[in-house]
């Protein structure tokens, strides 16, 4: 048990690792700059830089790739068209985050239903490369279990989840992206984990 | 051994080194268990990547963009709109003085004396209305500042709101 409680504290993903945020950088300030003057160059080059995130949190949230690719342009396209609102102070990214949270909520908040097949959808859409960099280290069979049983978590669930162990952001980073108090998403990323615990639970009884 | 605490709590606590909460995690096998597979999750959680967007993703974005005016000539709109406007009042106090700028500090001298009639007026009749109806005067005053009060919350919280996740 002592075994198990230090390398719980001494692993990297512990909760007490998450208590400490990384300085402050502002990066593609340039790029940004260059864009509102109409260098579309410098636009798509924040494209590039922020589109797999933008991407991944919206294939998170929707769970179909049509609807994720769908969104994630148009995020791209407000972003553009609002670029004289972004303050520069703040990290381009978090900004286009959360545009693209706004829009799959929205999205989610007009759908009547949840399609079944949504989930296989999704598996189907992760890059084969990094699956099987990951298959050296945690069984397919466990990898998938895993995914199923993040697409069956609620949407604010899901969202948490991703954005701190999928593109590892700080609390600080999640809670500008949600438009919440910093200090509640650590409660969040608990529950939301605790959920995903017995889930997957359920899903090894089954 | 104590019952054993919350489990969000007591994780909270060992991650904070907390003497109390990683002596519970020694001495109790159930919460130890429960902590390990949180553990586990983690390590399983950040292992996770986020997919490749479609090939065509961002040719996709920028034939979009293309079609869009340049965020700067936006701006310069509003400027410009913001310029003209501001010239119009100018020319319009312009000629409402005959093109005599400073008859402007008279022009303004007598509004404001008109306004201290129309001031005592009204104080001479909100006078009246308070030596007849003062309880109900008070109600309605009452209730359009706290109205207001509750309307302005509201809309400075949606402000707030609309500022974190809208462009």
């Amino acid at each position: 048990m002592t075994t198990l409680l230090s390398s719980w504290l001494s692993s990297p993903a512990a909760l007490g690792s998450i208590l400490a945020e990384p300085t402050e950088t502002v990066p593609y300030r340039a790029e940004v700059r260059a864009a509102r003057r109409g260098d579309q160059s410098a636009f798509e080059a924040l494209v590039r830089s922020v589109q797999r995130p933008v991407y991944g949190l919206c294939l998170r949230l929707l769970r179909t790739e049509a609807e994720a690719a769908e969104v994630a342009q148009e995020t791209f396209l407000r972003a553009y068209q609002h670029l004289g609102r972004y303050d520069d102070s703040k990290p381009f990214d978090l900004w286009v985050l959360a545009i693209a949270r706004n829009l799959c909520l929205d999205l989610l908040r007009r759908r009547s239903r949840v399609h079944t097949q949504d989930v296989d959808d999704m598996h189907e859409s992760l890059p084969s490369g990094e699956k099987s960099q990951e298959e050296g280290v945690i069984a397919a069979e466990e990898y998938r279990s895993l995914e199923v049983a993040l697409s069956t978590l609620g949407p604010d669930d899901r969202e948490v989840l991703a954005l701190y162990y999928v593109q590892k952001r700080t609390t600080k980073e999640i809670a500008q992206v949600m438009g919440v108090a910093p200090g509640t998403i650590m409660a969040r990323l608990f529950r939301a984990r605790e959920k995903l615990r017995k889930q997957m639970k359920t899903e090894d009884a089954q | 051994m104590n019952a054993c605490p919350d489990l969000e709590t007591l994780l909270v606590a060992a991650a904070e080194h907390d003497a109390d909460a990683l002596a519970h995690l020694r001495n109790c096998a159930d919460c130890a268990f429960l902590a390990e597979e949180h553990r586990q999750l983690e390590k399983d959680l950040t292992r996770l990547v986020d997919p490749l967007p479609p090939p065509d993703f961002v040719h996709a974005v920028m034939a979009r963009v293309a079609l869009e005016p340049a965020p700067v000539r936006v701006e310069l709109r509003t400027a410009v709109s913001i310029l003209a406007v501001t010239l119009m009042g100018a020319t319009l106090a312009f000629v409402a003085t005959h093109g005599s700028l400073g008859l402007l500090g008279t022009h303004a001298a007598s509004a404001i004396v008109a306004w201290r009639n129309l001031f005592f007026g009204a104080s001479e009749a909100l006078a009246a209305i308070w030596s007849t109806a003062a309880l109900p005067v008070v109600v309605a005053m009452v209730g359009v500042v706290v109205m207001s009060t509750l309307g302005v919350r509201r809309l400075g919280a949606h402000r707030v709101v609309e500022a974190q996740v809208r462009p």
